[in-house]
């Protein structure tokens, strides 16, 4: 916006430049229908008020800050640093080697090991990240797709094993969705490394294990938040995710197992935008949907089959990395929605991430804006503070009508992965990224600091951001190589090569890959065993 | 116009900043060739000695673009393009932007860069090649 722009809309007096929210939806100037939400009650199917009927008055959200860098001893000291500071979940991040499967010295990631993420190539570090954690009274969310999710997994189980846990008493929650993670679901991303159908399959291979053997795990995450945060809006957030994760539930059936077996442990990870009252609309939206879908679809008789639970991180998108300060005001917005839209789960995005991995101060930060919201606001004390609000329960049901439109038009193409493999997702993407940026450019879409209110003259931002050891790719790089060296490991071909049968023969892969994680394989060689018994090579 | 190689390094998928650019340049009225995501250094210098660039972009968001800066800066200096400016965007700290600037990358974007203001840059910086040429051989440029 130009200053002569500005100055005129001083004469005018300030207003928005217009009344839609952010997914484009034209607000009136007021409503004063009856709402339809009315006779909906928290804790009662179809769930829009919230999954329980007293809400955080009984337990507030877990603060589950994401956290990850470096070498797993690094990694293993942030996390008691933020359990010290009152983080009551742990989300583990892995670097993108260990999310794609190969090990820290493969050529592709030079320079890249522990950014980003944590390392994690072998047993031994598994058990240096979860040195001294509970695993049967802190959950953690753990952050890895498929396939390498099988293995990460299978070492997480041998770390429990080791110290006497059964697979029964784990608590938390394996990511494991073929789709969403890599930045959302650009199609190059997804399908790079492994082909769709062979990660869709491992990670419905890890969902049945999960079902069958790990009682309080949750199976999938379905990231509805890194797709948001290509550009896209919340109707499409909400009906990419719903069309995928109803699509894993219908294989799932069809795989024998009953929905009410595996559909409480189905979680969600969405995201919280600025658009306040949209976002929470759009949360109480998803959970009257999904509850729907799980009963009217797939015949689900328990309540807990119809919850939409969902982890919520606060959009990174809106963050600038101009005046980075205003971000604190931002993410404490957010935050607020998260929590007025009945969030199990919060991590606030730090205000420096426009820069860099989060520094200890600026994490503490994140949990004290939850901490602020939780315990000084009362917005916690009765469920669903802004239900019967004339405007959340007309956007509630607008939305609703739109994402079952998007989830229709879906459906129409054969479901979720079949729209995505022929690239319509991906088309959606782009349309609506430059979309964004086009609204912003032209300041139709006000960032304050960016593209208005902007001081040209202010000085580059002095702050103390989070900085890596430099050396620490080489040395993840050396020490992969001397446990392969070192290891003794009698049963590890035959173990990758029961590994290889298995996968060409169509069987579950876990298994196979617990007896290889066991027999000593790193993540990188199972993912190999993977590759090559599809046929499937990445050059580089 | 030029033609501008554009390359995502590593592993890093973030590509909503380079793919904006990328529109941003052919909007610009330039020849943009956008070599995706996964690329090693060495890939990125023989395309852009494959298709002939006058000026090559990295983008990096969660890979280090100060190592990224310097293996691409080098690397198209082996294969005889030293005088082909390297520009850097994505999510970059002062430090790093200085860093850069010291390793011989020309110009850096950071997140929220107006649309003018990286095409004027980049005109700049074309600008100066394009002069240097034609100094050094003496005719002045095809382009």
């Amino acid at each position: 916006m130009s200053t002569d722009r500005l100055f005129d809309r001083y004469l005018e007096g300030e207003r928005p430049a217009d009344y839609r929210t952010l997914s484009g939806i034209e607000l009136p100037p007021f409503l004063a229908d009856r709402p339809s939400g009315a006779g909906e009650r928290p804790g009662e199917y179809p769930f829009t008020r919230g999954i329980h009927a007293e809400m955080y008055r009984k337990r507030l959200w877990t603060r589950r800050q994401q956290s990850g860098y470096g070498t797993p001893r690094e990694s293993n000291e942030r996390l008691h640093y933020l359990l010290r500071q009152g983080a009551t979940g742990l989300n583990i991040d892995t670097d993108m080697a260990t999310k794609l499967g190969a090990d820290p010295d493969h050529p592709l990631f030079e320079g890249e090991i522990g950014r980003q993420g944590t390392s994690i190539a072998t047993l031994e570090d598994m058990a240096e990240l979860f040195d001294g954690i509970p695993l049967d009274k802190v959950s953690s969310t753990l952050i890895v797709q498929p396939p390498a999710s099988a293995p990460f997994l299978a070492m997480y189980l041998a770390v429990a094993r080791r110290r006497g846990i059964p697979p029964s008493a784990l608590i938390g929650t394996i990511m494991n969705c073929a789709l969403t993670q890599l930045s959302g679901a650009t199609l190059q991303a997804n399908t790079h490394f492994f082909p769709i159908e062979f990660s869709v399959r491992v990670g419905l291979d890890v969902m049945e294990y999960c079902t069958r053997e790990l009682r309080r795990w949750n199976i999938v995450n379905v990231n509805a938040y890194n797709m948001r945060e290509t550009g896209i809006n919340a109707v499409q957030e909400a009906a990419f995710a719903l069309a995928l994760a109803l699509e894993y539930a219908e294989r799932l059936v069809a795989r024998g197992l009953p929905v009410d077996a595996f559909a409480q442990r189905m979680a969600f990870f969405t995201a919280a935008h600025l658009d306040l009252f949209e976002e929470v609309a759009k949360l109480r939206a998803m959970r009257r949907i999904w509850a729907r879908l799980m009963r009217e679809r797939l015949g689900a008789t328990e309540d807990r089959s119809c919850w939409f639970r969902t982890a919520i991180q606060t959009a990174a998108l809106p963050l600038t990395a101009q005046e980075p300060l205003n971000n604190i005001v931002r993410a404490a917005i957010q935050t607020l929605a998260a929590v007025l839209g009945g969030s199990q789960s919060i991590h606030t995005t730090s205000y420096d991430e426009a820069y860099a991995l989060p520094s200890e101060a600026s994490h503490r930060l994140s949990i004290r804006t939850q901490q602020v919201i939780g315990f000084e606001t009362n917005v916690v004390k009765t469920a669903d503070p802004l239900g019967g609000s004339h405007l959340v329960e007309w956007l509630t049901d607008r939305l609703e009508t739109d994402i079952l439109a998007m989830i229709d038009e879906i459906r129409s193409r054969g479901g979720f992965v079949a729209a995505f493999t022929a690239g319509w997702v991906e088309q959606q993407i782009r349309a609506a990224r430059f979309a964004h940026m086009d609204r912003v450019e032209s300041g139709d879409q006000p960032v304050v600091g960016v593209n208005c209110f902007r001081d040209e003259e202010a000085e580059e931002p002095k702050m103390e951001f989070f900085a890596y050891e430099q050396e620490m790719p080489e040395a993840r790089m050396r020490y992969v190589r001397e446990y392969r060296a070192r290891r003794e490991a009698p049963g590890l071909p035959a173990a990758l090569d029961a590994l290889r049968r298995a996968t060409a023969a169509g069987e579950s892969v876990m298994p196979p890959v617990l007896a290889a994680v066991e027999a000593g394989a790193t993540i990188g060689e199972v993912c190999r065993a993977f590759g090559e018994a599809i046929g499937h090579t990445v050059e580089g | 116009m030029a033609r501008i190689v554009l390359a995502k390094l590593g592993s890093d998928a973030h590509d909503l900043g380079v793919t904006t650019v990328a529109r941003w340049l052919r909007e610009g009225g330039h020849e943009v060739v956008y070599a995706g995501l996964y690329n090693t250094p060495e890939r990125v210098a023989q395309m852009a000695l494959q298709e002939d660039a006058d000026l090559v972009g990295v983008s990096c968001l969660s890979s280090d673009a100060v190592y990224a800066g310097r293996r691409v800066r080098q690397t198209l200096e082996g294969v005889g393009l030293g005088r082909v400016p390297l520009v850097v965007g994505g999510v970059v700290t002062p430090d790093m932007k200085a860093e850069l600037g010291r390793l011989g990358v020309a110009a850096v974007f950071g997140p929220g860069t107006p649309r003018e203001r990286l095409l004027e840059s980049i005109a700049g910086l074309l600008a100066a090649t394009t002069q240097a040429r034609g100094a050094a051989d003496g005719t002045p440029s095809p382009r």
